[in-house]
């Protein structure tokens, strides 16, 4: 049995010990929202925060999350209200076949929080680990831009 | 693709996990990040009936500078490192070798023992079980042949850590432990050139702790990584330089470890014995690059034919040299 805070309710479930983290999302919580791609680490569909932090939960084993805080794109936000970045993806056309889009979006939430303005490098290296076969990254990085731009009008 | 059961336990302590180490002997595996570890149970590569995690070893997670140098307990993360001022500002080629390996989400889990520990790669051996059975077990997987060679009679898995090379240029030691001793011993001692057992751990032992040595004023280094695309990447081949300045502009010290190159990072000793009180220039520059190209061992089993790595290996040196010069410059300045 393993706790942890999963989109910010505390929950307690069952899990064998060489399940991973991505596992125990899609086939025991039903949270089919991240995506398996590669299961070796090298295409981030699979990304999620782990005490705010992306990484990816193809390579977690999930009793390492035992106390500590997870977030996945079903925590972001919902059809009713999208998250600012998912408003933008939308907008941008950031969204192709849409496989890789909730691990960019993760990367990309990470990044914010830490970092509300980041240069185009910045984002660039944030979402490095995000294999996008659709889009030739560009929409997803204007549409990244175009937040943090928003943001800085806010503040200023 | 799932991974294989096993138990897996969460130590609390060193002495603890020193303890499990001896008990379950050949049936326990390390798990730092797990960041390869991982990778290794889905293909199959190793089947443990236990998995020790080493999270909970709190007491190996820090990084401190003394007068002797820095010294970093084996379960800090490279993002840790990646953001630690003292590193950032006191060692910025430690710090820009560790932003090129892979990519964040991995950073932010991987640890630096972890990638000291590395088992080596090739591309017949890191493949799924199915992919494996379509043409029978090599050398290392109990079979008769090396595929990475013609009729290979020793294992050609390839050391692909970034940060050894660098680490051993630059005369770090490592300490390990096990329930019964501990030992320090250089970095450079700590590899055995055998691609099926690239590190002298025993099965009951862990390393603890990296120890990089203060750099004296005048000296300089750097790392030099090949890889095909920015991320993401092992190195194709990396070259890791320390140069010592002299008197005159000349060249007092130096030393190159090229890694992904052979079985272990390989030290170009030639390199020593020619120069001491040559000036740095485009000749000597030219040298170097010719004994670092004759050191390396590449083999053909990778994305880059042999030949041209080994070239890239000599490219490499010229540009990791210059750029270790350069940093005795600002130094002396300094
Ligand atoms: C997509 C991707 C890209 C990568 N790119 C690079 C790269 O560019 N360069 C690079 O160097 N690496 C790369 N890696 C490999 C790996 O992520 C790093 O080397 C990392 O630092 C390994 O650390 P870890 O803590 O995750 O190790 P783990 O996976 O936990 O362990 C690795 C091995 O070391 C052993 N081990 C771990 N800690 C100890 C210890 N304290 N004492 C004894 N044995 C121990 C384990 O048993 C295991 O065999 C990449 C991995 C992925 C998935
Ligand atoms: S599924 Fe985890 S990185 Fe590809
Ligand atoms: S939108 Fe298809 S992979 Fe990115």
């Amino acid at each position: 049995m393993i706790r942890f805070i999963l989109n910010g309710r505390e929950i307690e479930v069952e899990v064998p010990p060489h399940w991973t983290l991505l596992r125990l999302l899609r086939e025991r919580l039903e949270l089919k929202g991240t995506k398996e791609g590669c299961g070796i680490g090298e295409c981030g569909a699979c990304t999620v925060l782990l005490d705010g932090m992306p990484v990816n939960s193809c390579l977690v084993l999930a009793p390492k999350v035992e106390g500590r805080r997870v977030e996945t794109i079903e925590g972001i936000g919902n059809k009713e209200s999208l998250h600012p970045l998912q408003k933008s993806f939308i907008e941008f056309g950031a969204v192709q076949c849409g496989f890789c889009t909730p691990g960019v979006l993760m990367s990309a939430k990470s990044l914010l929080e830490r970092n509300p303005h980041p240069t185009r490098e910045e984002i660039k290296e944030a979402i490095s680990g995000n294999l996008c076969r659709c889009t030739g990254y560009q929409q997803i990085i204007e549409a990244i831009e175009a937040v943090v731009n928003h943001l800085k009008r806010e503040t200023i | 693709m799932n991974l294989p059961q096993f138990e897996f336990i969460q130590p609390r302590s060193v002495e603890e996990t020193c303890d499990l180490l001896k008990k379950h002997g050949e049936e326990a595996t390390l798990l730092a990040g797990g960041t390869a570890l991982i990778v290794y149970l889905r293909y199959r590569l190793k089947k443990p009936k236990v998995v020790i995690g080493l999270k909970g070893l709190t007491g190996l997670n820090y990084l401190s500078q003394q007068k002797e140098g820095l010294t970093i307990g084996s379960m800090v993360t490279l993002e840790t490192l990646e953001r630690s001022p003292m590193i950032f500002h006191g060692y910025p080629p430690l710090n820009s070798a560790i932003q090129q390996i892979a990519v964040p989400p991995v950073r932010n889990q991987a640890t630096l023992g972890g990638n000291i520990c590395l088992e080596n790669r090739c591309i017949f051996y890191n493949q799924s079980e199915f992919w494996r059975k379509t043409q029978g077990p090599c050398l290392r997987l109990g079979g008769g042949v090396c595929y990475a060679v013609e009729k290979g009679k020793r294992c050609q898995a390839v050391y692909s850590g970034d940060l050894a090379p660098l680490l051993i240029a630059l005369n770090a030691k490592v300490k390990i432990l096990s329930a019964q001793r501990e030992r320090t011993l250089p970095l450079a001692d700590f590899f055995t050139g055998r691609g099926e057992k690239p590190n002298i751990l025993n099965q009951d032992e862990l390393l603890t702790e990296i120890q990089i040595p203060l750099t004296e004023p005048g000296v300089g280094y750097a790392y030099e990584k090949l890889r095909v695309r920015e991320g993401m990447e092992f190195p194709m081949a990396g070259v890791a330089v320390r140069i010592k300045r002299g008197e005159n502009g000349t060249i007092e010290q130096i030393k190159i470890v090229l890694g992904a190159v052979g079985t272990a990072p390989i030290e170009v000793t030639k390199a020593s014995d020619l120069l001491v009180g040559q000036k740095f220039d485009d000749k000597i520059l030219e040298e170097f690059s010719n004994q670092a190209m004759e050191a390396a061992r590449p083999v053909g089993n990778q994305i880059m034919n042999s030949e041209y790595r080994r070239k890239m290996v000599g490219v490499l040196t010229k540009r990791a040299l210059r750029r270790a010069w350069a940093m005795t410059e600002k130094r002396e300045s300094s």
